[in-house]
């Protein structure tokens, strides 16, 4: 691996454990005080997705190389 | 040094994060959509170390786009007609309140959403073991 592949490799261990801590929290909460998860939840997270994905493509569209995004 | 650190961080966050399994059809949701938003950053970190190619990301991404349609759906039909899906998914009713048998057309409609549900979860565990076949694979 190269040191770049190491530093990404532990940016998303930590990414992912950040991840899963935020979401068995959240899930945790919701149980506790009896307000069950809601669909405006899941709203957030596609939200969060929505944004990456904004992210992404305008990082691929500055590669010569990348690809058209899907249904494009 | 950086992997003391690291170890030493993800032991205190296992430590924290103790996990929990989904126990309703919107945890499970609310799940399957984290895991769609953890692949795609995923892909994107390892796409910037150069591990994999913006076609990968490409193909990351159209997986997770239709695991987010499904979800989306699913969402949206649970939170409209909660009862079925209740009923549907075998989740307990509160004390004292009556689950009322569903009609055949919210058995259908549950019916569906479980079964894009399933095919979702499937969908993700292939995506998961994908990328770490690509990073394990570089």
């Amino acid at each position: 691996m190269t040191p770049a592949e190491i530093i990404a490799a532990e940016q998303l261990t930590l990414f992912l454990l950040q991840q899963g801590a935020l979401l068995v929290e959240k899930i945790q909460a919701a149980r506790a005080s009896g307000k069950p998860i809601s669909a405006q939840d899941i709203q957030d997270v596609h939200d969060r997705y929505e944004a990456n994905k904004a992210k992404i493509d305008a990082l691929l569209s500055a590669d010569p190389k990348a690809p058209p995004p899907p249904g494009a | 040094m950086r992997y003391a650190l690291l170890a030493l961080v993800v032991l205190m966050l296992g430590a924290c994060a103790t996990p929990v399994a989904p126990k309703t059809p919107m945890e499970t949701l609310l799940y399957v959509e984290s895991g769609v938003n953890a692949a795609l950053t995923s892909a994107t970190t390892l796409y910037k170390s150069g591990a994999i190619s913006a076609d990968d990301v490409r193909a990351v991404e159209k997986r997770t786009d239709d695991i987010d349609k499904v979800v989306m759906q699913a969402s949206n039909l649970m939170s409209h007609d909660p009862r079925s899906c209740a009923w549907m998914f075998q989740v307990k009713a509160a004390p004292g309140q009556a689950i009322a048998a569903p009609t055949a057309n919210q058995i259908k409609d549950c019916n569906d959403a479980l079964q894009a549900l399933m095919d979702a979860q499937q969908q993700l565990i292939t995506l998961q073991q994908s990328l770490n076949a690509k990073k394990g694979g570089k």
